[in-house]
């Protein structure tokens, strides 16, 4: 089943368009990562498929429901963000109560032991919290609530590394016993590789790459050998991304070598060395500007 | 970015790690092997991802599937794996250790009588 | 995992319980507001007049700012609870911008009547107080169990009036979310330009001889009623593609 179907949908504000035609579907029951530079509009993507916002034009739909005024996407939808706001009145308690209270599929016993296990205080209040344990307490609600569509958007805000660790690992937990649709979002892919099964990564308003992060990890390859060697078979490729240490150099091309182009390779004393998922994230949103090497090479031929 | 350490992608390390295990027989013919939710929860990784380590396995028939029951270890699956193992990794470091060799000028009898030697030396440590 | 199927009832229900319970400030502004129209009514008038055998002096006590303090309150409540702070409180759980107007809307409901009976009870308790300081001729309007009717009358009538100045709030509220240019002009049209004594333009010259002249309860209960639910559909419709958590 779709969960989430977005079909041409443009979202612009009054000076520039976040998001533009784009086209994807999640299915039931996968958790995708959903992976862009600062201001690409995932978050945009994310408040949209929540019904919070709505796009300017193209038809969106969740769980076959335009989600903007929604009530069926609502009830079975959770946007964990900063954004989450609870009246000062309501001590952090009172709120599981009230989550409690709103969602029907509510693991109370679940929300109480992580809040234990966090240390969070019942009486808090909300506004009280610092950074990192507003987020904690957010997750809690967004793991607990064991909604159908679950999003979560740069959870990890302000948490510690420990903190992090755990997160995640109750996350997928929660997700093995509970399979859900779940999406992620956050600006350290590394950190989430392993968890996720889908990226969608999202480059200049447009999807750049969607599907199994296996085939992101296979689609780059990293060629590190002699120089000389190294650029005899990159030459004809489309490279996307190089670093030269001294004779050696380290190019990343389409992983798309014939068997024996592979034996000429090793024959050569060329390595083929697999991407990690982050690797390929920041290669194909490098762009035509290059990498960051490219700003100190240009002013130093200028 | 100069990683030179070639970290496999993480379901062929599970594919790996589920071959050890049968080779060195913790792992015996017709034994259920984890699921791919125990493997998930194992490792810290997605369940898909996980399950694509054991579809690895499945293809090479070193696995196989019972409906309903799990995956299994399949009878022949540690001589299979042992000629697999054979054949890539063992040729692989010999075709190191003579190009090594070739580079260190050190000929076939020396290379030989080198071999025996660390042979002999690794059966005392045994002892 | 299975989908729910909400109704919307039940979710308005829910909101307006987590309303009673989130939006206590609420009380808290209510009850300081009446204090205050309690202090005023303390200090609306006195004076002395009399011959060289007799001599009076008096002193008005009004519980009429109890209840004006109370509209005030209605009315500023009504934007209160229209502004982004409390719009995102609300939709950090299951919501649509409907059922969050209707939950708002019994909630604002509830307590202008709590509102209405407390304020005119509020003039009791000066009468009560004047009472013990001074043992003077007492002149009073009907109370309770003096005039029975009259005094539930006097309730009826505040509860109304506060459920319209909680109304127009909200819808001005509303209005103010769609954009904030709206504020000059209502400050314009409302206040500045009936001082020019244009035709057409006295709003609330019209409102107060509307509704305050209206000498039936029922008639006046009726219009109030009818303001308030189009007052209440103005706020639907115009923010009903409003975008929160932005």
């Amino acid at each position: 089943m779709t969960v989430i179907k977005f079909n041409n949908v443009t979202k612009s504000y009054r000076t520039h368009s976040v998001l533009d035609h784009m086209d994807f579907t999640i299915e039931e029951g996968v958790l995708t990562g959903v992976i862009g530079r600062n201001g690409v509009g995932k978050s945009t993507l994310m408040k949209i498929s929540a019904g919070y916002i709505q796009a300017t034009s193209g038809e969106v739909q969740v769980f076959s429901e335009n989600p903007f005024n929604s009530l069926k996407v609502s009830a079975n939808s959770i946007l964990v963000d900063d954004t989450m706001s609870f009246s000062d009145k309501l001590s952090l308690s009172d709120i599981l109560k009230e989550a409690n209270r709103f969602y029907l599929n509510w693991d109370a016993q679940l929300a109480q032991r992580l809040f234990d296990y966090f240390s969070f205080h019942p009486d808090v209040r909300h506004k009280h919290l610092s950074k990192g344990k507003k987020s904690t307490f957010n997750a809690i609600i967004g793991i607990a609530s064991h909604c159908p569509l679950t999003i979560f958007d740069e959870p990890t805000t302000g948490m510690d590394t420990a903190v992090r660790k755990d997160f995640y690992r109750a996350l997928l937990k929660d997700y093995i016993a509970n399979p859900r649709t779940i999406l992620l979002s956050s600006h350290h892919l590394e950190e989430i590789e392993d968890l996720l099964e889908d990226i969608l990564l999202i480059h200049d308003g447009k999807i750049r790459f969607h599907g199994p992060i296996t085939d992101l990890q296979e689609m780059l390859v990293k060629l590190v050998g002699k120089k000389v060697n190294v650029l005899a078979h990159t030459s004809k490729r489309t490279i996307f991304g190089s670093q030269v240490n001294g004779a050696y150099s380290e190019v990343l091309v389409e992983n798309k070598f014939t068997a024996d182009e592979k034996i000429r390779l090793s024959e050569e004393g060329i390595k083929m060395i697999p991407v990690s998922a982050n690797d390929a994230y920041v290669a194909l949103t490098t762009g035509a500007k290059g990498g960051i090497d490219d700003v100190f090479n240009r002013t130093a031929t200028d | 970015m100069f990683d030179m350490d070639a970290s496999k992608l993480i379901y062929i390390q599970i594919a790996d790690w589920i071959e050890t295990e049968i080779i060195d027989r913790t792992l015996k013919p017709d034994e259920k092997v984890h699921s791919q939710y125990q493997l998930a929860e194992l490792f810290n990784i997605n369940p898909a991802t996980a399950g694509k380590g054991l579809t690895l396995l499945l293809e090479a028939k070193i696995l196989y599937k019972r409906r309903g029951l799990g995956t299994f270890v399949a009878p022949d699956g540690r001589e299979k794996l042992l000629a697999k193992r054979k054949e890539e990794t063992l040729r692989k470091l010999i075709t190191k250790l003579l190009d090594e060799a070739r580079l260190l000028d050190v000929d076939d009898n020396q290379l030989l009588s080198m071999i025996e030697a660390e042979r002999d030396r690794k059966k005392e440590g045994l002892l | 995992m299975y989908l729910t199927e909400p109704r919307l009832t039940d979710i308005v229900k829910k909101q307006f319980l987590y309303k009673l319970n989130a939006y206590t400030g609420v009380f808290s502004s209510l009850l300081i507001m009446q204090l205050i129209g309690l202090f005023f009514g303390f200090n609306t008038g006195g004076g002395s007049s009399g011959s060289e055998s007799l001599t009076i002096n008096w002193r008005s006590l009004s519980g009429d700012m109890a209840v004006i303090f109370t509209l005030f309150w209605a009315f500023s409540t009504g934007i209160l609870i229209t502004t982004l702070a409390y719009r995102n409180d609300a939709f950090s759980f299951v919501s649509t911008r409907l059922s969050h107007h209707v939950s708002s809307f019994l909630f604002l409901l509830v307590m202008s009547c709590i509102a209405g009976i407390t304020a005119p009870l509020a003039s009791s308790v000066i009468k009560l107080i004047s009472l013990f300081q001074h043992n003077a001729v007492f002149i009073e309007t009907s109370g309770l169990f003096a005039s029975p009717v009259d005094f539930f009358i006097r309730i009826a009538t505040a509860v109304i009036y506060t459920i319209l100045f909680a109304g127009f709030g909200y819808v001005i509220g509303s209005l103010i979310q769609l954009s904030k240019l709206v504020i000059p002009f209502l400050v314009i049209g409302l206040f500045i330009l009936p001082l020019f004594n244009i035709s057409g333009t006295g709003f609330i010259e019209y409102m107060v001889i509307f509704f305050g002249f209206e000498t039936s309860l029922l008639i006046f209960l009726v219009k109030v009623l009818i303001t308030v639910l189009v007052l209440f559909a103005i706020s639907v419709a115009i923010t009903n593609k409003t975008e929160v958590r932005k």
